[in-house]
């Protein structure tokens, strides 16, 4: 940390430039100017008046409250919903209503959250909406992108998620995990939280490693224009990625936190050795720098078929049914058919149900009939979804997140292994019920998202996506099995 | 073909491939002993095992010289009515003799899916599949509101593995299909 500071962020980094970084606003408006996209603002409030006079109605019903210039993501607040009663639900899950938001910016100005505990101004900024190549490793918070670039290279990456612990933050000290990323491929390599190693995310459980970071290229420069602008010698450059816009500057740090050596396991001061004093002469050179000194974690394009399943068009798969966890309900049940349905009692016997299903690589979700997933035991939580969602209109306009709030009860009672997506295709758009289910597929067992739909028109009631498909190759004139019969 | 190419000769595609698909090559062209079309355009094209058929944009095909046919074909099917008596024999044979004065690159299919059938022209293009050069069909369909332009379907994939994994296409981003 001091080594840091003497060394590189002193000397590198100018007063003027440092307090340019540390005033949220200002770095905005000069990094705008430069053509580098940043979040929209709303909305400044400077002082106790313009807090008075606020036009709250004015406000999106999404939007990130900021202190001016806070430090490590404290005093942020993410509204990403409105209730009909016109109070915000925050990623925290809890309501929020203008006199609380009132309070917090009462907080902002006293210098509650802010760098040396000096006044603060707040502001109301647009709300990044997440890619959904980033969305299944997040919980609810945008997950973010670190780039620290030292004399016009980028010199180390990390991808920044939130966890139920960290409320929705990216933030590492607050609880949020840290991916380190190889800078030549934008691969993700090691996992980090509370400065452990980790291989998966505390919450949904998905591999950390191997993560391959959208618009790679784009942040890379991104990155390095925003020193440039800056004139910052050593910087932390945060860039999240927008489901419509693309990468997006949410701020530039001049003391940028050390946690992302971890995450590389590699040390930041031998990196930023490499770079001292070379002659830079343009950004697609300063990329190639980057990626000749610091590439290569990640061994790119190795097209391994060793190892991989071969999947036909057609395949025979195995779905476990429904494991109700309150024991009681289970003896209950097997209790109800011992009475008399011999039949039921004999189904109940085989823990599988294997039908024929479709391999398309064209699908992201894989799906399954309604039916079916009644037969599989989720009759319940299918009603219960249809009843919910009965009136719900959806468009290509709508917004999940909008929709999965107004389920937020539903889901958080049925647990982990349920969700809901809105499936967007050319014929129109639906808001589904998706359940984690067991299957067997090619004889490897995968716990994988179904979407639920009615599939009784189409040939197969399961279809097989791309989520489901992570191990496997698929062969187009493989269609391994015998006859075809629905 | 040789069909019994092992799995490790055959080339592995992503969800997400550039293609190039060759310039229509005229009949008349064909007699003076010109075979092939230098002029191509190159296109990311979504690979879809799910798909039996390729399908190319009808504006594409257009750009790459099959404007008048299919121009005639969209005069000659317009008010047909597919049911199950308007099966795919008769309106061949509609359309047959129109087809056969073209040449042996077009035909045209009826195309079953959970959203409806159509009846479709059928074109044959020359296509470079990740490096490998083959002569396949194309059903022409409007493929305007869809993300990608081409989509490759299995009849085309003889000799290829398609991995869910791999994308090949740098910004993959945008695509969100279901």
């Amino acid at each position: 940390m001091n080594a840091r500071n003497l060394v590189y962020i002193r000397p590198n980094n100018s007063i003027k430039a440092t307090d340019l970084a540390n005033n949220k606003l200002r770095s905005k408006e000069v990094l705008f100017a430069a053509g580098i996209p940043v979040p929209k603002v709303y909305g400044i409030i400077r002082n106790r008046k313009e807090l008075e006079n606020f036009k709250w109605a004015d406000l999106p019903k999404s939007f990130v409250l900021k202190p001016n210039r806070g430090m490590g993501g404290e005093g942020i607040k993410i509204i990403y919903g409105q209730k009909k009663d016109q109070r915000w639900i925050s990623t925290e899950g809890e309501a929020v209503s203008i006199k609380d938001l009132h309070s917090h910016i009462m907080n902002i100005f006293d210098g509650f959250y802010s760098l040396y505990g000096g006044e603060d101004i707040a502001f109301f900024e647009e709300r990044i909406k997440i890619s959904s190549s980033l969305k299944p490793y997040s919980y609810k918070g945008i997950p973010d992108i670190r780039v620290i670039v030292y004399n016009n290279v980028p010199v180390m990456a990390m991808l920044r998620l939130s966890t139920k612990e960290s409320g929705g933050k990216a933030n590492l000290h607050l609880g949020g995990i840290g991916v380190g990323i190889d800078i030549s491929t934008g691969v993700t390599t090691n996992a980090i939280m509370h400065d452990q190693m980790i291989e998966k995310t505390p919450d949904s459980k998905l591999k950390l490693s191997g993560i391959r970071i959208p618009y790679w290229k784009d942040i890379l420069e991104i990155a390095i224009k925003c020193q440039k602008t800056c004139n910052l010698g050593y910087v932390g450059v945060d860039i999240a990625i927008d489901k419509e816009r693309g990468p997006v500057v949410l701020e530039v740090n001049a003391h940028a936190g050390l946690s992302i050596q971890i995450a590389n396991l590699a040390p930041l001061k031998y990196r930023l050795e490499k770079v001292r004093g070379l002659k830079i002469k343009s950004e697609a050179h300063a990329i190639r720098v980057a990626q000749d000194l610091f590439g290569g974690e990640v061994e790119q394009e190795i097209e391994e078929i060793s190892g991989k399943q071969i999947l036909g068009i057609i395949e025979n798969v195995k779905i476990k049914r429904r494991v109700l966890e309150d024991k009681n309900i289970y003896e209950k049940i097997s209790a109800e058919m011992q009475e008399g349905n011999r039949l039921a009692k004999k189904e109940k016997q085989e823990e599988f149900i294997e039908l024929k299903a479709k391999i398309d690589t064209g699908a992201g979700y894989s799906s399954v009939d309604k039916k079916l997933a009644r037969e599989l035991g989720y009759g319940g939580i299918i009603d219960e979804f249809d009843l919910v969602t009965k009136d719900f209109v959806v468009n290509h306009n709508t917004d999940s997140e909008d929709l999965d709030l107004r389920i937020k009860d539903s889901l958080d009672k049925w647990g982990d292994d349920f969700s809901a997506i809105l499936a967007k295709s050319s014929h129109g758009v639906t808001y589904r019920l998706v359940i984690k289910m067991d299957i067997v597929l090619s004889g490897i067992k995968i716990h994988t998202p179904f979407s639920v739909i009615d599939r009784s028109e189409l040939q197969f009631p399961v279809l097989v996506g791309r989520k489901s498909m992570k191990n496997f190759l698929v062969d187009p004139l493989k269609s391994s099995q015998e006859t075809i019969i629905i | 073909m040789n069909e019994t190419k092992g799995v490790f000769d055959k080339q592995i595609l992503g969800i997400i491939e550039n293609v190039r698909i060759y310039h229509r090559v005229f009949e008349k062209d064909k007699i003076v002993g010109k075979k092939e079309s230098k002029e191509f355009v190159e296109i990311k094209a979504k690979i879809d095992t799910g798909a039996e058929y390729s399908s190319i944009d009808k504006n594409l095909a257009i750009e790459l010289g099959y404007g008048d046919i299919i121009d005639e074909f969209y005069k000659r099917t317009k008010g047909f009515i597919i049911n199950s008596e308007t099966e795919n024999d008769a309106l061949n044979l509609r359309i047959k003799n129109e087809l056969e004065k073209w040449g042996d690159s077009f035909n045209a299919k009826l195309i079953k899916s959970s959203h409806g059938a159509s009846y479709r022209l059928m074109i044959a293009m020359d296509l470079v599949l990740a490096n490998v050069k083959i002569h396949t069909f194309f059903s022409v369909i409007d493929r305007g509101h869809m993300q990608f332009p081409v989509l490759i379907g299995r009849k085309s994939m003889k000799n290829f593995l398609v991995d869910p994994l791999k994308f090949s296409g740098e910004k993959y981003e945008k695509w969100e299909i279901l």
